[in-house]
């Protein structure tokens, strides 16, 4: 036989010999059929199953019939190369081919590793972060994009969510879902602290895939543009209602002084952002634009976001005041010039007649359910007839008709969130109806929600507003106890138990978590 | 930007890739190849062999030999998958601790995690050879029907191995994104995947670079490995036709009848015909041995494998009709599965959609290759690639009468959440225990538990009355929570379902331990080898030069001691190569350095 051959080298089968030919026991024969031009001797050895020195015998012994080739280690692999399974030729590349890789693999593989086991128990920074939003990881620029869309989430329709007409193709609603989580992913921002932003952006992925998946089925779809349609029909009531009273106060500056020195809000004024109203309510500055101005803006944005159509270009202060959308102003500007007529002719005849022809308007309008214009055209009517009872009465009965239209909506679209475990919007959206219309069940709700969310002072106000509104109601004064549970005042939750208990003694819920109070005072 | 790597742990096969300058590659292997047989084993000797050496031996050290553990990974001891396994490997499988499943190799007991960990070590190790530069992050890839527990393995497989896994993705998905990586396409694409184990189909929506799958389902027991073994059935039954004789009880000869079915099957993918051709492949008890020698045509080949491509067809069918999607609305269809280069695969899956399949991808390297381009799109700010996933499963809670009720139905994208209202199913019921499970049998038993809670301080009530709402979310790196609130009092539970791997954090970190111990050891050993072979180079120049050098100087006292010292110095060497852990290695081959040099000198004197 040769020479001891190394451990490391790595056999051959020799090319031409046939194999056939010699004489091989089945060991011998299973040996032979190991190697591959890739195992060493030692790798060898170990997997056959024959022991080391068996193996070895056998390799020697096929080594002296010269059925294969023991190559000096380093040269063998460098030579072998790789063996690659066959590919069929037709295959391109979609990548250099990588061949500098094997080379290098070959040249280190005995080269220790400088060897870090900090990465793998690293702290995973991914983690859903509870810091404060100080310490969050994004531009000012990204945060109030997401805080923008965030807003928007319940102010706009799906489609202007999307960014698409509304009579997008499924392709085009599919491609607008995909640039929007481009945008707002989670994943787009790996690795970042993002605090509370990280529920926000989660928040606004689920809600985009709703948004996707709802649209993309076609009945579903139908029936929300439909509803759509409603909406819109109503905010053509509204704006219709309000172009009307601001003409008559652009021409007439009087009734504007007349409407200014009457305080009393009109149907969607208590919307107005605080820091308008201060603006209003301060000494100076005095009057930026006229006041109608302004006013009529406010209710637009006001009346454009419970619709879902506002859009919020027209914040732009230098966007005309009313008609959002071209259908709108389209629509209003058939009626325009006649009614203009008619108002200056009316407002020729004295306050008494004006409030006659506006309260005349306002019952119309009322009988054709359309409350916000009533409400509108008689609040006028009372402006310039203050003393006339009827006019007031019937005001009062448009105004909360158009209050309670509003209220309802906000609470229909409370429940809907309420139902999708949404609670920050249903707060919110409880409270509006709340504030539009403060029946005892709305302020409730509004107060329950609140609590959920941690508002705890705010819920108190609705709570202590439904008990001081209703103060015989049981699930008033329960939801003021809850409020106090959860701000930890169990004396005032007992208070209000036993006070909702006296009220309804089989009340099992106030039981129940009387029960609990007690346990913890 | 730390590198991340790309890793496709597959049932026979595992790969890694990597983006470099914006560009996805394959890294290969020491022996040059671009795929790693996903196989571990414990020789005799106890070292450990992972991939093509532990192929090699899978058949003759079967006890010792593990495969296909991605079939038991994160499964429960008492799964129908786990007590199949029990009757058909050859290893040892025993019940963990957890009531998970274990593996015996040579007395010692492994998770599998532990397995499956020194192939992604083995993957790990390849991607720093390359790079030389340490690695610790990495995407991996799972089959999209895994479900969480299976996934959460996947990860603490991950971590034994030294590797933060940043995040798991599906397979069909990391191939639609490694096909559609550069294109600006828009397009509805089916991932059909036949690999050595499993079958996949997957249909996916791409564009604007974002990645958004439709539908996944497939068999977990339909693969390469059933072609194969129809091959060696039919040699064995050719075999036994003429000889009498079982080939198949013989180890040697079997491990050598599956080595040459795949080969042969490989090799007609591209070829129409092959020989088989096994040499003295056993004994007669005569003193003699008899070959196998056997031509076999693609025909043939496809004649005995003609059923499992039919199944893989009518699993495609059922999918789409499941899903109410026609044939016509699929823009592409991507191979992915080192089965898929047979040919009569390609046709049949071209015939089912009625169109060629891409040809841009290599569909061994494809899986490897999305998850580093979504690892890189992780890490990356500035990337315009963005993978949306779905939940594989249905998640929800266990019901009267033991029925399974969804929350979130499956296929929903990630992240995202659902609330759905429940009820007290007795009068005076004042708690509730909440059993979260994921799955898509009714019955709530058949699917996975992935955690409970209890609820209490419910109202006493009839029954009905009082109203649950629980909420199901999912974030978009797949962690699930569930809480339950009681409607009427605000008052929430909740927990974070962190799926059971099987494995405890200190088990982990034990089995983390212990790999890079393994590691450096065997670091050292082969450090400690090359000492060896080095020393056993320069002693045999030593040998060869001492005929010259005896001539020139043994004559001189000093020289006669040289020689002395040169011979004493050989032997040391030769004890120390006949053992096994052997001391002063170094200290040798200094001497013997010295020596060489000093014997070179002379011997190149004597030579002018
Ligand atoms: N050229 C070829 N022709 C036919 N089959 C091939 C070819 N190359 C590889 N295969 C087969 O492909 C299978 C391995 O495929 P692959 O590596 O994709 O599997 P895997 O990803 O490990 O498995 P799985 O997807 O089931 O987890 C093996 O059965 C192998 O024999
Ligand atoms: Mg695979």
């Amino acid at each position: 036989m040769g020479e001891p051959a190394q451990n490391d080298t790595v056999p051959r089968p020799a090319p031409t010999a046939d194999v056939t030919g010699a004489n091989l026991t089945p060991e011998e024969g299973f040996v032979w059929s190991r190697i591959d031009g890739v195992l060493t001797i030692d790798e060898l050895c170990s997997i056959t199953g024959l022991g080391r020195d068996r193996t070895q015998e056998i390799l020697r012994h096929l080594n002296d019939l010269e059925l294969i080739q023991l190559d000096p280690p380093t040269a063998a692999r460098n030579e072998a190369g790789p063996v690659k399974h066959p590919q069929p030729a037709s295959e391109q590349t979609t990548r250099p081919s990588g061949h500098q890789a094997t080379n290098q693999a070959i040249e280190t593989i005995h080269r220790p590793l400088p060897h870090s086991t900090t990465s793998a128990s690293g702290g995973n920074s991914d983690s859903k972060g509870t810091s404060d939003d100080a310490s969050v990881d994004l531009s000012d620029e990204r945060r109030r994009a997401i805080d923008q869309f965030y807003e928007d989430l319940d102010r706009l329709n799906f489609y202007q969510l999307l960014g698409i007409a509304q009579d997008a193709d499924d392709k085009q609603i599919q491609r607008a879902y995909k640039r929007r989580s481009l945008k707002f992913h989670p994943d787009r921002f790996y690795g970042k602290e993002l605090g509370s932003y990280r529920i926000k952006l989660e928040e606004i992925f689920r809600y985009l895939t709703e948004v996707r998946d709802f649209l993309l089925e076609g009945e579903r779809r139908q029936a929300y543009d439909e509803s759509l349609a409603e909406d819109q029909a109503l905010k053509e009531q509204i704006e219709e209602a309000m172009v009307h009273e601001e003409e008559i106060l652009t021409h007439n500056p009087s009734v504007a002084e007349a409407l200014e020195q009457d305080g009393e809000p009109t149907p969607a004024d208590d919307r107005k952002p605080p820091q308008q109203r201060t603006t209003t309510d301060s000494q100076t500055p005095r009057r930026p634009r006229p006041y109608h101005k302004r006013r009529s803006r406010l209710r637009l944005q006001a009346l454009g976001s419970v619709l879902g159509e506002f859009d919020p270009q027209t914040k732009k202060p230098t966007r005309p005041p009313a008609s959002p959308t071209p259908r709108t102003r389209q629509a209003s500007a058939g009626k325009r010039p006649t009614q203009t007529n008619k108002i200056v002719q009316d407002f020729v005849h004295g306050r008494k007649q004006r409030a006659a022809t506006f309260y005349e308007e306002g019952i119309r309008k009322l009988l054709d359910k359309n409350f916000v214009g009533a409400a509108t055209s008689l609040k006028l009517a009372v402006t310039f007839d203050p003393k006339n009872e009827q006019y007031r009465q019937k005001y009062e009965l448009a105004s909360s008709r158009a209050q309670g239209l509003m209220a309802s909506r906000y609470y229909k679209q409370a429940r809907f969130h309420e139902s999708v475990g949404r609670w920050e919007m249903a707060a919110k959206l409880y409270s509006k109806a709340a504030d539009h219309d403060p029946q005892a069940d709305y302020l409730c709700k509004a107060a329950s929600t609140l609590t959920m969310t941690g508002e705890l002072r705010r819920a108190q106000e609705y709570a202590t507003k439904a008990v001081g509104l209703e103060p015989e109601n049981a699930a008033a004064r329960i939801a003021l106890a809850q409020v106090f549970t959860a701000a930890g005042m169990n004396k005032n939750a007992r208070r209000e138990l036993e006070a909702a208990l006296n009220r309804d003694p089989d009340n099992e819920l106030a039981k129940t978590l009387l029960k609990d109070v007690r346990k913890r005072t | 930007m730390e590198p991340v790597i790309g890793i496709d742990l597959g049932t026979t096969n595992s790969c890694v890739a990597i983006v470099e300058g914006g560009t996805p590659t394959v890294i290969q292997n020491r022996g040059g190849y671009k795929t790693t047989p996903s196989i571990v084993a414990i020789a005799e000797n106890g070292r450990r062999l992972v991939g093509h050496i532990a192929k090699r031996q899978a058949v003759t050290n079967a006890e010792n030999t593990v495969f296909a553990a991605k079939r038991l990974i994160g499964r429960k001891w008492t799964s129908p998958e786990v007590k199949s396994a029990l009757e058909t490997v050859p290893y040892k499988i025993v019940e963990g601790p957890h009531g998970d499943v274990r593996i015996q190799l040579r007395g010692r007991v492994y998770s599998i995690p532990e397995a499956s960990a020194q192939v992604l070590q083995d993957m790990k190790t390849v991607a720093e050879d390359y790079l030389g530069d340490s690695v610790g992050k990495a995407v991996v890839t799972v089959p999209a029907y895994f479900n969480d527990n299976q996934r959460q393995a996947t990860k603490d497989a991950g971590k034994i191995a030294g590797l933060d896994v940043i995040r798991i993705i599906n397979e069909p998905t990391a191939a639609a994104l490694a096909y559609g990586f550069g294109k600006k396409l828009e397009q509805r694409i089916a991932v059909y995947d036949l690999g050595g184990g499993t079958f996949d189909i997957s249909i996916l929506d791409m564009g604007e670079g974002v990645f958004d799958v439709v539908c996944t389902s497939g068999d977990t027991f339909l693969g390469g490995e059933d072609f194969d073994r129809r091959i060696i059935d039919w040699l064995v039954f050719g075999f036994a036709k003429e000889h009498k004789i079982d080939l198949r009880k013989d180890k040697m000869a079997l491990q050598r009848l599956k080595d040459v079915a795949e080969k042969a099957k490989c090799e007609l993918s591209s070829v129409t015909e092959t020989e088989i051709n096994l040499p003295f492949i056993i004994s007669t008890g005569r003193s003699e041995s008899l070959h196998l020698q056997r031509r076999v045509t693609r025909e043939k080949l496809e004649e005995l494998t003609m059923d499992l491509v039919d199944r893989t067809v009518q699993i495609c069918q059922q999918t789409l009709e499941m899903n109410n999607i026609n044939q016509s609305e699929i823009d592409e269809v991507i191979l992915v599965g080192g089965m898929t280069r047979m040919p009569k695969v390609q046709e049949a899956v071209a015939t089912f959609f009625g169109r060629e399949p891409s040809k841009g991808v290599h569909p061994d390297e494809v899986v490897a290759l999305g998850a580093a381009i979504q690892g890189h799109a992780l890490m990356d700010e500035s990337s315009d690639i963005l993978l949306l996933d779905v939940t594989p499963h249905a998640l929800g809670i266990m019901v009267v009468g033991e029925k399974f009720h969804k929350v979130i139905e499956q296929n929903t994208t990630v992240p995202t959440s659902a609330t759905h209202p429940f009820t007290t199913i007795r009068d005076n019921q004042t708690s509730v225990r909440i059993l979260v499970l994921q799955g898509k049998h009714d019955d709530a038993d058949q699917n996975e538990l992935l955690g409970e809670f209890i609820l209490t301080g419910l109202r006493k009530a009839k029954k009905g009355e009082v109203e649950i709402d629980v909420t199901f979310s999912i974030s978009a790196d797949g962690i699930v929570s569930v809480s339950a609130k009681n409607v009427e009092t605000g008052k929430k539970q909740s927990i974070t379902v962190t799926a059971t791997s099987g494995l405890t954090e200190n088990e982990i970190e034990e089995m983390l331990q212990e790999s890079q111990q393994y590691l450096m050891e065997k670091r050292k050993e082969d450090g400690v080898e090359q000492s060896l072979s080095e020393l056993k180079t320069m002693m045999r120049d030593l040998e060869r030069l001492m005929a010259t050098v005896e001539k020139a100087i043994a004559g001189s006292p000093f020289g006669k001691q040289t020689l002395q010292r040169a011979n004493e110095l050989i032997d040391q060497c030769k004890a120390a190569l006949d053992q096994d852990q052997p001391e002063g290695v170094s200290e040798l081959r200094d001497s013997l350095t010295r020596t060489l040099n000093m014997f070179k000198g002379v011997a190149a004197k004597t030579a002018l």
